[in-house]
């Protein structure tokens, strides 16, 4: 169980890595430091420090713009690889938040072409501008990717559940057939669909959460609740279990 | 006695009149029905034929255990009680559990990393790695991030 969880999270972090290594992002802080460099030399006249300071501004909010489309297509080939879930709205999803994409680069090629005109103070207005957008738009559509990637990994789960309950049920009405007067079974298949009707019901409020965009907290919330009684039921299919194994003839 | 035993053998030469064994044989071929070929009668014996094919495919399915989807013929998976791949599924659970665990302490550390980077002054994000930074800072990232850019261009 550790190793595949250590196997599991390796993995997440190798993604994450290989992301990393293609991203062409090398703002440093002797970039910014330059700036200051150009603000606080004293032997510019103050036109020469006008220009110098412009031109750096524009070149490193370029960059900045740049590295901010980087990391959006990235995010993109992050959705793009999400394994498309018919389930629950899942493709719908998938092509909303692909849209949310298109839609954030578009604002960065509308941001940098502001900067071909753009003074000092304009640069300003720009990474501004660019603050808000990102803060009310990028940080939370970056979330609901990854969300939505934990979410569409769990649908094998459920759909596991859901062929393990059809077989159960199979086999608690067999040996009602064979044998009956043990309420127990019944008891115990009820408590199982109960619970597996309960975290269908969770994940399917998941689904719906981030099909309206609402909060990734809210929706990471969701699918931790769907999974907590996903598990829940596999509790009571273990319940269940051991008392199907009491009843078999090679166990008496 | 003798002429009793005599007259028995006899009966072994007994034999129909050949004129009327000819004459009953006609008779008898006369009154049986024929079998007359009809385009019906092909049909029947395609369709009889097809019926017992698919019959027979049916059961080699069921025995086999080939016909799981459906309820009603196929045979009952105790395999689905195997305390092995109960587990394997309950523990494929709880990793994705956890991995939603990690997912939300990255998302909470991100925020909370932003609020620290919204709350320090640009110059602070530059000069961290001069002597202004404090002892218990953490020490410059190598990189500067989109957001941490944008701070310090938009003053």
């Amino acid at each position: 169980m550790a190793f595949m969880l250590a196997a599991a999270i390796a993995l997440k972090a190798g993604v994450v890595k290989a992301a990393d290594a293609t991203d062409a992002c090398t703002l440093t802080p002797a970039d910014f430091a330059a700036l200051q460099a150009i603000q606080n030399n004293p032997t510019l006249t103050p036109a020469e420090e006008l220009s110098q300071e412009l031109a750096l501004r524009k070149q490193l909010l370029a960059q900045t713009i740049a590295c901010a489309v980087q990391n959006t297509q990235t995010l993109k080939t992050t959705l793009d690889a999400t394994a498309p879930t018919t389930a629950d709205n899942g493709t719908a999803i998938q092509s909303q938040l692909s849209g949310k994409i298109d839609d954030a680069v578009n604002f960065y090629n509308i941001e940098s072409a502001k900067l071909n005109d753009a003074g000092i103070s304009a640069s300003q207005a720009i990474a501004k501008e660019m603050i808000a957008w990102r803060a009310a738009n990028y940080v939370p559509l970056e979330g609901d990717v990854n969300n939505f990637a934990l979410w569409s990994a769990n649908q094998a789960l459920f759909q596991t559940a859901q062929t393990r309950l059809t077989q159960t049920e199979h086999i608690v009405a067999f040996i009602e057939n064979a044998a009956a007067g043990n309420g127990n079974l019944s008891t115990g298949l009820q408590a199982i669909e109960s619970s597996f009707s309960n975290a269908r019901n969770d994940n399917v409020a998941a689904a719906t959460s981030l099909m309206q965009l609402q909060s990734p907290d809210q929706s990471l919330a969701d699918i931790q609740q769907s999974l907590q009684s996903l598990a829940d039921t596999y509790q009571k299919f273990s319940d269940l279990n051991k008392f199907i194994q009491t009843l078999l003839p090679t166990n008496q | 006695m003798n002429h009793l035993l005599e007259t028995l053998k006899q009966f072994k030469n007994i034999t129909p009149d050949p004129a009327y064994k000819e004459s009953s044989k006609r008779a008898v071929l006369a009154t049986m029905p024929r079998e007359r070929w009809s385009a019906w009668r092909s049909v029947a014996a395609i369709f009889e034929t097809g019926v017992a094919v698919a019959l027979a495919v049916f059961f080699i399915l069921v025995v086999t255990g080939q016909l799981s989807g459906n309820s009603y013929v196929s045979p009952v998976q105790f395999s689905a009680i195997d305390p092995k791949t109960l587990n394997a599924e309950a523990q494929a659970v709880d990793i994705q559990i956890q991995l939603a665990n990690v997912a939300y302490q990255e998302s909470s550390t991100t925020t909370h990393q932003d609020t620290l980077i919204n709350a320090s002054t640009p110059q602070m994000v530059i000069i961290t790695s001069t002597t202004e930074a404090s002892p218990s800072s953490t020490p410059a990232p190598a990189t500067v991030s989109v957001d941490q850019a944008l701070k310090a261009l938009s003053e």
